[in-house]
């Protein structure tokens, strides 16, 4: 016997009849692992010497050894193997879908489609171990059959090689593998999940933090350019329905012919006139600026067949006051006070009548209303001197919610009111002004901005002689002093205001945030509470339906 | 870069991560059916050699 010498390699290379072409040993190049391997082969080869393990009876076609591939791989895929494999029970079950089932919620599309690609990918892997490991037992019977060898014989060798027990080594760790797969894609997949269901952590990483934040903005205006259609969309129908359901006091035909301005952008052409209300006539401009103008106008006002208006305020709810304006009211008033001089004045008043704000009829009634309403008549002399928010708060009620940040203070030493403009305001407030131009949206914002008052005893030399104006921070342009202007607008991105002055709104004035804070003096502005405002257009559709 | 892109990008990741650790078991599956056929060749081996063993003593071979 060559015991001792026996290379098997050698001996099958010159073995008439059972030539096997030797695939090159690519399976252990690390030394450490290969003592290790080794006695863990060593050990299990032992335990299986005892357990008595016998190779299972294949019915499968016999297949070489050496078989190239595809044949391999059509014998794998045998639908004898399939049954046989599905028979098997599994080391480890295929675990459940993580979420996603019925009644667990939610999971976005991205997370399904990465479940089911796991689970494939689980699926087969399990596939491939089952194949796999039945494939060496396949191969064992394959040899012993060719060899064909007395029974016998075969155990005995197989005992001494303990080949039963090196096949169930390379099948456990076949399993240990799969079930690392099936650990990892879990975690991932569970990583995944647990991103989306809780708070992101804060990162302290300031990169990351930029990248974040830059992100974050990218998405906001994405969603913005998504979602400005569907809002426009979803107004449209909004008034379609009011419109339908007979639920607008005014026509459109009506709304055109004394409202509607001939450009959205500049909003409604007004000229203040004689009467110290530039606030009303600013505020009346603003609210023309704004996308609910004209619901606001349809559903509270009307005009009666004689010539007279009636207007419910507050606009847009449910159960308001209605003020009837006639015609009458609507035109000039003798003014009380011609060529009386008044207190602290030099010139006596020279108006011999008062008259209303030039414009559409349409806002010349809501000017009306607001005197009407705050005086209980249309007394233009009373209504000299105010706050824009004053008048849409009036107008608007709790549709409205007043927002107002001056920057006038009274200074107890000298005993003086000062007006040192926005630029002047503490940090907080300073930061909130920031917030309100930086975020201005036309749908939710109204709003009209003060001029400084300008004393020329505290500020001499700032207000042009002999003109009554005063240059803006920064800019050519003049402004009137402790004159409300209107806020028709702001272009976030280039950081500029759009304002346009009572006296003529058709004119846009426009400085950037740091002229503005340096120019005016105080923002008047109210908020539109949408919830409110959506909440009364239901009511006044369930009332009318 | 569009968010479409954006999307589709960090979704790519993901599945790459996926099916790296897909590639991970299929080296190690691959390593093991090395292994199995050599341990199969081996045997097969011991086969034939207790074959010419067999065929030596019908013979009477001696060595």
């Amino acid at each position: 016997m060559r015991e001792e010498g026996f290379s098997f390699e050698q001996d099958l290379a010159v073995d008439d009849g059972v030539h096997i072409e030797m695939p090159k040993t690519e399976i252990i190049q690390n030394d450490a692992y290969v003592s290790t391997y080794d006695k863990a082969l060593d050990a299990r080869w032992k335990e299986s010497e005892s357990s008595g393990i016998t190779a299972p009876n294949w019915t499968l076609a016999p297949i070489s050894i050496d078989a190239p591939q595809p044949e391999v791989d059509s014998v794998l895929s045998s639908p004898e193997l399939v049954a046989h494999t599905e028979q098997l029970p599994l080391t480890n079950e295929i675990p459940p879908p993580l979420v996603g089932g019925e009644g667990v919620g939610v999971v976005p599309e991205n997370i399904q489609e990465i479940e089911k690609f796991t689970e494939e990918q689980v699926a087969t892997a399990t596939l491939e171990v089952e194949n796999f490991v039945s494939s060496g037992a396949n191969e064992v019977a394959l040899a012993e059959e060719a060899i064909a060898l007395p029974d016998s014989d075969i155990q005995e060798v197989r005992e001494r090689t303990g080949i039963l027990g090196k096949l169930e080594q390379i099948r456990n760790q076949a399993s240990v593998l799969l079930v690392k797969l099936r650990d990892k894609t879990t975690e991932i997949v569970g990583r995944e999940i647990a991103a989306l269901t809780t708070k992101p952590q804060k990162k302290f990483d300031h990169e990351k933090e930029n990248e974040y934040e830059r992100i974050k903005g990218f998405i906001r205006n994405y969603e913005r350019e998504n979602v400005a259609p569907v809002i426009e969309e979803a107004k449209r129908m909004r008034n379609k329905i009011l419109e339908e359901r007979g639920l607008l006091q005014m026509s459109q035909e009506d709304y055109q012919t004394y409202f509607a301005p001939k450009d959205f952008e500049v909003g409604a052409e007004l000229n203040q006139g004689n009467v110290g209300d530039c606030y009303a006539v600013a505020a009346l401009h603003a609210l023309s600026c704004s996308p609910n103008y004209e619901i606001i106008c349809r559903s509270s006002m009307k005009k009666l067949p004689d010539g007279s208006w009636e207007v419910k305020i507050p606009l847009l709810s449910e159960n308001g006051d209605v003020i009837n304006i006639t015609q009458e009211e609507l035109g000039p008033q003798k003014n009380a006070q011609f060529l009386k001089v008044k207190e602290g004045d030099i010139m006596p008043d020279l108006r011999y009548s008062l008259k209303s704000l030039g414009g559409k009829e349409g806002i010349r009634v809501l000017e009306a209303a607001f005197i009407k309403k705050k005086f209980g008549s249309v007394d233009r002399l009373a209504a000299e001197g105010g706050w824009g928010s004053e008048v849409l708060e009036s107008l608007g009620g709790d549709n409205f919610k007043k927002y107002s940040i001056n920057s006038n203070k009274y200074n107890a030493d000298r005993k003086t009111h000062e007006h040192p403009g926005l630029v002047s305001l503490p940090a907080d407030e300073m930061a909130f002004l920031d917030h309100v131009l930086e975020n201005f949206d036309p749908e939710v914002f109204i709003a009209t901005a003060a001029t400084r008052f300008m004393d020329t005893k505290t500020l001499s030399g700032q207000v042009l002689e002999g003109i009554g104006v005063y240059k803006g921070k920064d800019t050519m342009q003049v402004f009137v002093p402790g004159h409300a202007y209107s806020i028709s607008g702001v272009d976030k991105k280039n950081r500029v205001i759009k304002l346009a002055n009572p006296w003529d709104t058709t004119k846009s004035i426009e400085l950037t945030f740091d002229q503005f804070k340096g120019t005016f003096g105080g923002l008047d502005a109210v908020r539109i509470d949408n919830a409110k405002l959506l909440s009364n257009m239901s009511n006044i559709a369930k009332s009318g339906a | 870069m569009d968010q479409l892109t954006l999307n589709n990008i960090q979704h790519t990741e993901k599945l790459k991560n996926i099916a790296l650790v897909n590639q991970e078991f299929l080296d190690g599956i691959e390593q093991l059916k090395s292994q199995q056929r050599q341990t199969v060749l081996e045997y097969r081996g011991a086969l034939e050699k207790r074959k010419i063993q067999q065929f030596e003593e019908q013979l009477g071979v001696t060595h």
